[in-house]
């Protein structure tokens, strides 16, 4: 049984207005021990979607369609007593700002032991000791003094590394990190991705990495999910889907990571559409350097694929009329380009 | 013109920037941010100036801009001191991009008002301020038509590039652009980058670029500086201190950014610790508390700066300051 | 835009309350404007035959008086529509005096700092620690009853909070960039604080002037319930409160109605400006 699986999520606004579905469309699965990357800029609707999985949307917006199912039982259907032992027991969940995750009044060690009292795990004479294993496993050096500290007295990694701590508490199948790693420096980024890692091998963990640097999502995850304005363009094991990318958007954004030194900056033109103006057909058209007529008027849905016609469950999706192949990369194509000021 | 804009350099030499503490530290009653800082930027060259936080990097560029004065050493602006300039003349020397665009424009003003403000004071016609600011909207890629909009219908990467416009109407010699393009997305980048590539090229603009983002970097700069707890600790040129760099920390930040083809393995970064504080360094290179290849002659007496030896393919560069340096006892 | 979508949007953004309170206001700000042509007689006009006619009723003359009159004869519908000329007035020039000051002495604490700042803010610590009808009182004392100096009295007790308002604005916008680009560039400090961060700074202002609002008028009334304020035969709702206070058995409309309209328009500008307030201050964060 999928520990996680979401089919069709659409998450909306409320109330009766005519203001367009922010995120449609989203289905995936998650097996125990998986790791899945979201990859996408600002106004993807990666976060979103994240936080829609424990019910954790902001109060103006509302799912307004699919279904979010953890080990079998609807989310929709939980009682919030349920929702509740979701929430820190099956999964957990890490955000951007680790100082504004921890609670500024509170010692490290209260905080952590609050998550040890929502739970029935461990034993109220065990919480100091418990605790002390919990920072030893997630590298912070000291951490008995550090159980003591107050969150400001901690530099961004470890106060980061509290936060994955407290996440792991109660021992949940899946971790979901919303870009735990874009407020660090990038030499406390890449130590902390590995203890991210880390933790993962060691325990088994279910991932979900949210981010919008492809150098990390590619080392972190098995399988990846592009957003792209509210939908999922692109889907399917990392390394084929950064090798051989089928979807024009991921193309152009693997392009816009200078490597080398050059002298022409590639960057996507244009900018990406008000959710006011989405439709069914393909919000990338405006942008995309190998848009044909079509693209602009039909209706595009996600089509699925296997690698070789055989397995339940097929490795790769693309949302595109005309999906990128080796045949399809002609010099005279890759010239065509629309540009905008 | 005045002297100062036939400058070729600026030269930062043995700069310190201390400030005051609330409570005392440790005994300390300044945080030193800058500690003894070396560097030469060139006229036309874009120098980028990486660190991480609490380097020194946003500090230096406040000195440079006149916000703030240091407290020791010398700042040479061609043949003149930083400090003996006026207000006025260091304007049309130093410009500045900052990091949030959103923040750096009046949310309440028409464009057309904020492109003219530092045209003021400067006395000139109305037909003169028009025609400068058309010549500018042009330069970076607008035209005139976008007067009249309102500051907030502007999407990020285009409220950077008018804010790289209102710095271009000073003329100024160098843009300093503290992490222009780290709060744009990734698919937009691209084009600021390209604007300040053209306005280095078309008007032998110097560009002192800070940032963190190392893969920006190594595309973009010509010169790089590596800054750690406000000294440089290596300098030279972008395509050699970032394919064989010198200092262990320059290699500690590049092995540290994530790589799509695979190579990256955080795996193999030993745990190298945070940044100290830089109160808790009394004496020796600030590195080594975080340096694999630490020794006792490193903790005793800071490393003094080294030049870069040139390769056999390179033993014509005549220039030694074009080398580049670093300061470490067991480089790379 | 169209005109239904303005209102309903207007509406909308205001909230069921504040909306409530905008109806509740209009209404007393058209009885303002409009109370010569609608007052049935003169406010101050005294008729001799008809004194304490209670409301509906008519005076042996024949003449009706729909909310009745004084004890001295003046017709009550009229005083309380005249008087809301007066509160309405009395409301406007409070908020345009500790507006006009409150903004320039939190202009200057929020962007000087340093002793400027230490220097007001502690003048305004000192106009607070005084319960805002005492400080009325004392300065009405010290320059004697009336009108005006009621409105320099009230407008004192309104300074403290448009002042702290305004410098708390001003020292969130003073750290953004744009007013570091303003002073690099050699703009006067009028022209970078007064055009430039001010206008950043209206959501507050705006909602803390309408409070004021709604206090003036209650600070006000008060003063005339006093026999600080307006002076007779000015018809303001305090006066009237205290002039009708001797007949609470034998004419209670005199107490009641004036004691009513000075309810409704208190309760429409808080309203009201609880409704401003979430318009214009709530930030709705959109990931």
């Amino acid at each position: 049984m999928s520990l996680l699986k979401v089919s069709g999520l659409k998450i909306g606004f409320p109330t009766s207005s005519k203001r367009k579905a922010l995120v449609e469309d989203i289905s995936f699965e998650m097996l125990a021990g998986e790791t899945l990357g979201f990859v996408g800029e600002s106004g993807s609707g990666k976060s979103l979607t994240s936080l829609s999985l424990l019910d954790l949307l902001p109060e103006t917006l509302k799912v307004t369609g699919g279904q979010v199912s953890w080990e079998g039982k609807s989310l929709f259907a939980m009682s919030d007593a349920e929702k509740q032992k979701l929430r820190g027991q099956t999964a957990a969940m890490i955000f951007q700002n680790p100082l504004s995750s921890l609670h500024p009044c509170y010692r490290v060690k209260d905080q952590i032991y609050e998550c040890f009292q929502l739970g029935d795990q461990v034993k109220q004479s065990d919480y100091f000791d418990r605790a002390l294993q919990l920072l030893k496993e997630v590298g912070i050096l000291e951490p008995e003094q550090r159980l003591n500290a107050y969150p400001y007295e901690l530099s961004g990694g470890m106060a980061q590394r509290v936060v994955i701590a407290m996440a792991l508490a109660r021992n949940p199948k899946l971790l979901i990190a919303d870009e735990p790693t874009t407020a660090l420096d990038v030499t406390i980024q890449a130590q902390v991705l590995r203890k991210i890692l880390e933790l993962q091998k060691q325990r088994g963990l279910a991932l979900i990495l949210v981010s919008h640097d492809l150098g990390v999502i590619a080392h972190m995850t098995q399988k990846i999910m592009v957003f792209y304005a509210g939908q999922i363009v692109e889907a399917g094991l990392t390394s084929e889907v950064l090798k051989n990318p089928k979807h024009p958007y991921t193309k152009a954004l693997l392009k816009c990571r200078p490597q080398a030194q050059t002298q022409e900056f590639p960057f996507i033109a244009g900018q990406v559409p008000n959710s006011d103006t989405w439709t069914e057909a393909c919000r990338f058209a405006g942008r995309c350097e190998y848009v044909q007529e079509i693209c602009r008027s039909k209706a595009v849905s996600l089509t699925s694929f296997t690698a070789d016609g055989s397995g339940a469950r097929s490795p790769g999706a693309y949302r595109c009329h005309f999906p990128l192949s080796a045949q399809t990369l002609t010099s005279a194509q890759e010239l065509k380009s629309v540009q905008h000021v | 013109m005045s002297e100062t804009s036939m400058a070729h350099q600026i030269d930062l030499k043995n700069v310190w920037k201390s400030f005051p503490l609330k409570a005392p530290v440790r005994g300390h009653s300044f945080f030193p941010v800058l500690r003894g800082l070396n560097l030469k930027l060139a006229k036309g060259k874009a120098t980028a100036l990486v660190g991480e936080s609490g380097c020194g990097k946003t500090t230096l560029a406040k000195i440079l801009m006149q916000m703030e004065p240091h407290d020791q050493g010398e700042i040479r602006i061609g043949n003149q001191l930083l400090g003996d300039l006026k207000e006025s003349e260091c304007r049309s020397i130093f410009q500045m991009v900052f990091q949030d665009p959103h923040a750096s424009l009046n949310p309440r003003w028409s464009l057309e008002s904020i492109l003219r403000e530092p045209l003021i004071p400067k006395g000139l016609t109305s037909e003169q301020i028009k025609s400068r600011i058309s010549e500018i909207l042009k330069a970076v890629g607008f035209d005139e038509s976008v007067l009249s909009r309102r500051v907030s219908s502007f999407s990020g990467g285009q409220k950077q590039r008018l804010v790289i416009a209102r710095a271009l109407l000073m003329n100024p010699e160098i843009l300093i652009c503290d992490e222009p393009v780290s709060a744009l997305d990734v698919s937009i980048q691209g084009q600021i980058l390209n604007l300040l590539f053209k306005l280095k090229k078309e008007r032998n603009l110097g560009l002192l670029f800070i940032s963190h983002d190392l893969s920006v970097v190594r595309a973009f700069a010509d010169d790089v500086a590596i800054l750690y707890l406000g000294r440089v600790v290596e300098q030279g040129p972008a395509e050699k201190v970032l394919s064989l760099p010198k200092h262990p920390y320059t290699k500690l930040l590049l092995d540290s950014i994530p790589r799509i083809d695979g190579s990256w393995d955080p795996f193999s970064l030993a745990e190298c610790g945070e940044t100290p504080s830089p109160l808790e360094i009394q004496s020796g290179c600030s590195f080594a508390s975080r340096c694999k290849k630490v020794t006792d002659q490193c903790r005793k007496k800071a490393p003094e700066w080294s030049l870069r030896q040139p390769a056999e393919q390179d033993a014509a560069e005549q220039d030694n300051e074009g080398k580049g340096g670093f300061e470490c006892y067991h480089p790379n | 835009m169209k005109q239904p979508n303005f209102f309903k949007h207007f509406f909308q953004r205001l909230g069921l309350s504040g909306s409530i309170g905008f109806v509740l206001l209009s209404v007393v700000f058209l009885a303002a404007i409009l109370a010569s042509p609608l007052s049935p007689y003169s406010p101050i006009e005294v008729y001799t035959d008809s004194v304490k006619i209670p409301p509906g009723s008519v005076s042996p003359s024949g003449q009706k008086y729909i909310l009745g009159t004084d004890d001295l004869g003046r017709d009550l519908l009229s005083r309380v529509l005249h008087g809301a000329q007066v509160s309405v007035g009395i409301g406007f020039a409070v908020v345009i005096m500790s507006g006009f000051f409150g903004v320039i002495l939190g202009l200057l604490a929020g962007s000087f700092g340093g002793w400027v700042d230490q220097v007001i803010m502690r003048g305004i610590d000192l106009l607070m620690a005084l319960p805002s009808l005492l400080l009325a009182l004392v300065v009405v004392a010290a320059l004697g009853p009336g009108l005006q100096n009621c409105i320099l009295a009230i407008s004192l007790v309104s300074l403290p909070s448009i002042t702290r308002t305004l410098r708390a604005g001003v020292l969130i916008e003073k750290n953004k960039n744009y007013v570091w680009a303003s002073k690099h560039f050699g703009s006067s400090w009028f022209r970078t604080y007064f055009f430039g961060v001010l206008p950043n700074c209206m959501a507050p202002l705006i909602v803390q002037l309408t409070y004021a609002f709604g206090e003036g008028i209650l600070n006000a009334a008060a003063l005339g319930f006093l026999g600080l304020g307006a002076q007779a035969p000015l018809p303001e709702w305090g006066t009237m409160l205290a002039d009708g206070r001797s007949f609470l058995e034998s004419a209670s409309w005199l107490v009641i109605w004036p004691g009513f309209c000075l309810f409704v328009t208190v309760l429409g500008v808080n309203l009201f400006g609880d409704g401003l307030r979430q318009w214009l201050l709530s930030t709705g964060n959109r990931t």
